[in-house]
């Protein structure tokens, strides 16, 4: 299929951004195609809205609601989407009386365990099989997630293309398919020296830094574009602001900027993976996507869930952590000129270098710790049963550790370390 | 947008103080105080790093401080602007008390409204709001100084507090790593 072949050609051209084949695009996918209205077919595509000041875009994006027919597919779209939160009301809270939430909690706690090269690298081939079935199953069955991975999986690859979705619903031919598919890639083509990347002084020239760089080039135009349309947030210091103001769903918001918000937050939150990322407006965005992929009203417990368990698990690891200090030091001596000693290191850990700054280290005792370790070891009782907790907890919080922490550095980090201390002092 | 970098390197900095200090203190600490005493110089070095900007972290602080045993260790950490920020903390935990009197009328006052208006098409926006209210009860008192904070600004402190711990957890990690693969050799 010429589909599958262009999207073969995409994928080996955008093989560097693996992480934006978000595996929670899948989740979206569904939403994505409730929330457009039907295809008013004037061609640009929605990385061309980004190209355009905040008033034409406005403009185009309003066009859309304009058509009628359209409007009432949106419309049975949305009853159906307001159906279901309501059969769930009588279910016990947690979700899981719904299948397809099920799918959705299960696909994230997947998502969050997994990581994102071997998954994202995975996609783009089940998805090219899947392309071929999927828009038959899409009008038939919308409430059903699986078979919607492929369709939004493969355009998300490169865009956010909402009358792409459109189109895609409702051409079951493959040849318009291919049609967009070459339309999009050369509007892609045209829309590449839209986002320069170009490796700073400093910066590291890797094709993932630099993969990543760009797809943090396109989530901060999003990011502009949503603080744009949404009014009064164009001096929010904290990007995460704009999503504080969408949260409550707020009444004085047209239908239809409402959706466009929607389209850009979605957009945003695709490029980003599946897991939380470490920043702050990202994490924002994520939340506002998994609050639009879960549902309407009920969505909000769901992200507040997720926003609890999160801060719970780091409150947790905190702990745990402490803890795994304490046992290590049977004085709190952190003996840093032993950790300046050249040691074999192995790995690279970005992070620890970056941070180590030319402090003062002031005079540390000698290493006495060595020997009255061994002795407390062996005298303190107490220390026994912890030491027996201690050992589980590290094998316990490093699995969640590597779900939430998509920058988690491997364990022999610590020797490198060293040497990178050593040489920053 | 505040790098996380920068936010690792003050906190590094700030703890490795407060434990230098914990170690100085030539007594002889159990396991668990130790463990308290890292955590505690831990979270008064991460709140610290946010220098008072957020709510939570003067909570944490003005928490931090209330126990006189650990004010010295507080107040090294602090550093110079500790007065100041002591001071800010103080007039949160007013602030607190009388925010939480006003939710208590504001609640009473509530619940006699609800129990007349429970007709059945109320029925499902209301168990979703109970699902939305019992979760963002439960998320304050996860954030320390949650209690006094409307949702709006609950969730951005959320937020703050996530990438904090965050970058706390890292570091932690860090340290914990190269220590124990040091003890080892």
């Amino acid at each position: 299929m010429e589909r599958i072949a262009g999207t073969g050609g995409r994928s080996g051209s955008t093989g560097g951004e693996k992480e934006e084949i978000g595996a929670e695009s899948f989740l979206f996918g569904e939403e994505i195609q409730r929330l457009m209205t039907g295809p008013p077919e004037n061609g640009s595509s929605f990385t061309a809205l980004l190209g355009l000041p905040a008033n034409q875009a406005m403009e185009l994006l309003h066009s859309q609601e304009s058509d009628t027919a359209p409007a009432e597919l949106s419309g049975e779209a949305w009853r159906d989407n307001h159906m279901n939160p309501h059969k769930l009301y009588y279910c016990s809270p947690t979700f899981p009386a719904n299948t397809t939430l099920i799918d959705r909690a299960a696909r994230f706690s997947v998502f969050a365990a997994g990581e994102n090269s071997p998954e994202t690298s995975s996609v783009p081939s089940n998805s090219s099989h899947k392309v071929k079935n999927e828009p038959t199953d899409t009008d038939s069955n919308p409430n059903s997630l699986p078979p919607l991975i492929s369709n939004p999986t493969v355009e998300n690859k490169n865009q956010r293309s909402t009358k792409r979705k459109e189109r895609e619903k409702k051409a079951k031919g493959s040849t318009k398919k291919c049609k967009n598919a070459s339309n999009e890639t050369s509007e892609e083509a045209e829309k590449l020296p839209y986002v320069h990347v170009r490796a700073r002084r400093g910066q590291a020239t890797d094709s993932h830094s630099l993969a990543e760089r760009a797809r943090r080039e396109k989530i901060n135009a999003r990011m502009k574009l949503l603080q744009e349309l949404v009014p009064g947030c164009n001096k929010a210091f904290n990007n995460g602001f704009v999503i504080v103001t969408l949260y409550p769903n707020p009444k004085g918001v047209s239908f239809s900027l409402k959706k466009s918000v929607e389209v850009v937050a979605l957009s945003v939150g695709m490029l980003m993976g599946p897991s939380p990322p470490g920043d702050a407006l990202i994490l924002f965005v994520w939340i506002e996507c998994v609050w639009q992929a879960s549902g309407w009203v009920h969505g909000t417990a769901l992200v507040l869930d997720e926003i609890i368990s999160h801060v719970q698990s780091l409150q947790r690891q905190v702990e745990f952590l402490s803890m795994r200090l304490a046992a290590v030091n049977p004085r709190i001596d952190f003996n840093l000129d032993s950790l300046l000693a050249p040691e074999s290191g192995s790995l690279v850990d970005s992070n620890f270098p970056s941070m180590v700054m030319p402090l003062m280290w002031p005079d540390v005792q000698a290493n006495e710790n060595r020997q009255p370790y061994q002795q407390l070891w062996n005298d303190d009782t107490l220390h026994q049963p912890v030491w027996g907790r201690e050992e589980d907890d590290p094998h316990n919080f490093i699995a969640p550790e590597h779900s939430l922490l998509s920058y988690d550095s491997s364990a022999n980090s610590g020797s490198l370390q060293s040497n990178q201390l050593k040489m920053e002092l | 947008m505040r790098p996380p970098t920068s936010l690792k390197k003050e906190f590094l900095k700030k703890w490795i103080m407060g434990l230098q200090l914990c170690s100085s203190s030539k007594k002889e600490m159990s396991f668990l105080e130790r463990k308290k005493a890292i955590k505690l110089s831990a979270d008064v070095a991460m709140a610290s790093a946010r220098n008072a900007t957020t709510r939570w972290s003067r909570a944490l602080i003005s928490n931090a401080s209330k126990d006189d045993s650990n004010k010295g260790l507080v107040e090294c950490i602090l550093g110079p602007e500790s007065e100041s920020l002591k001071r800010a903390s103080m007039s949160l935990v007013l602030c607190n008390k009388r925010n939480r009197s006003k939710k208590i009328l504001r609640k009473s006052c509530s619940i006699r409204r609800a129990r007349k208006s429970s007709s059945q098409m109320v029925m499902a926006s209301s168990i979703a709001k109970r699902l939305v209210k019992k979760r963002t009860q439960v998320l304050k008192s996860l954030v320390p100084g949650g209690g006094s904070m409307s949702e709006f600004s609950l969730i951005e402190e959320t937020l703050d507090y996530i990438l904090s711990l965050r970058a706390q957890v890292d570091v932690m990690r860090h340290l914990a790593n190269a220590t124990e693969l040091l003890n080892r050799k």
